[in-house]
């Protein structure tokens, strides 16, 4: 039984807890995508300026509450239904596209270090990039 | 009211209500009542509250809404799952703060018609009358980041 102070208006139920308890980690991530995919496909139907029976009547669906039920975040959805929904409705509830990233690109600058035997030779870019990789004193030499 | 810590988060404030009666809240008596029969169904909702509070916010699909007698009362109830019929009556204030009540399983076409349904909704109907004054005389507000109740949250029934 939950102590309860009538000062303190939070309040942490043993009972809730102990039912929280029971769903898995991988049980509420589905949990959160059925109520997830249900708020996308109401927020797009209202964009449209669309009722659930517009959605019905698009899908040819034999009754509108079928989409009442889709939109109660309890609904687990078919591949086939989500395509349909997201055609209608031009929006993208599955991302099944193949991208694969490219792998990243390594690149191997080996900057050449510059005697200063040879600071007279070069000027100019050369010598600035020799300068930055730490091979040469001095100032440049002006050509 | 009080707001349940375990179901509330960054989307939603979930709360309930305790009475001078009880000391459990709304909730936890209808967890109580219904945890042997419809174990699964409770831990169906308690899923979707935890999602309206961490990760949704209340979506209005959510709810089988006007269920009260009022047209502006609020009143709804959390969708059951399909052929199990267990009903859990909520004010639905906003998108970011709902009331928990009780409810029953609806094996009626009406709440009117079952005693216990009645009684709950009839419950909840008189404590969103009571919520909404306050908050139209401003001794109940929503907080700025609208996801708190703040002031008055005493219910006198």
């Amino acid at each position: 039984m939950e102590n309860f102070d009538a000062t303190n208006t939070n309040y942490t139920s043993d009972l809730v807890n102990n039912l929280l308890s029971h769903i898995s980690p991988a049980e509420q991530d589905q949990t959160d995508h059925k109520m997830k995919m249900a708020a996308k496909i109401h927020a797009a139907l209202k964009a449209k300026g669309w009722k659930s029976l517009d959605l019905a009547r698009e899908l040819h669906l034999k009754s509108p509450s079928l989409v009442s039920k889709w939109l109660s975040g309890t609904h687990n959805f078919t591949m086939d239904t989500l395509v349909d929904i997201q055609r209608v409705l031009g929006i993208r509830l599955l991302d099944a596209d193949l991208a694969i990233a490219p792998p990243p690109l390594n690149v191997n600058v080996t900057v050449p270090v510059v005697p200063s035997s040879l600071k007279d030779v070069i000027q100019g870019p050369l010598y600035k990039i020799a300068s930055q990789s730490g091979g040469l004193t001095g100032s440049p030499v002006n050509a | 009211m009080v707001c349940l810590n375990n179901l509330s988060g960054k989307k939603a404030s979930v709360y309930s209500i305790i009475t001078d009666e009880s000391q459990y809240a709304f909730l936890d008596r209808f967890i109580m009542e219904y945890e042997k029969e419809f174990f699964q169904d409770l831990l169906s909702m308690m899923g979707r509250l935890k999602s309206i509070g961490n990760v949704t916010g209340a979506v209005s699909t959510y709810f089988k809404l006007d269920e009260g007698l009022e047209w502006d009362d609020q009143v709804c109830a959390l969708y059951d799952i399909p052929d199990k019929h267990l009903r859990l009556y909520c004010i639905r204030l906003s998108e970011q703060i709902v009331i928990v009540g009780g409810g029953g399983p609806k094996n009626v076409r009406a709440w009117q018609d079952d005693p216990k349904l009645a009684r709950e909704v009839n419950e909840m109907m008189h404590y969103s009358k009571i919520i909404r004054t306050r908050l139209k005389d401003n001794t109940l507000r929503i907080s700025l980041n609208r996801l708190k109740l703040e002031g008055d949250l005493l219910l006198i029934r």
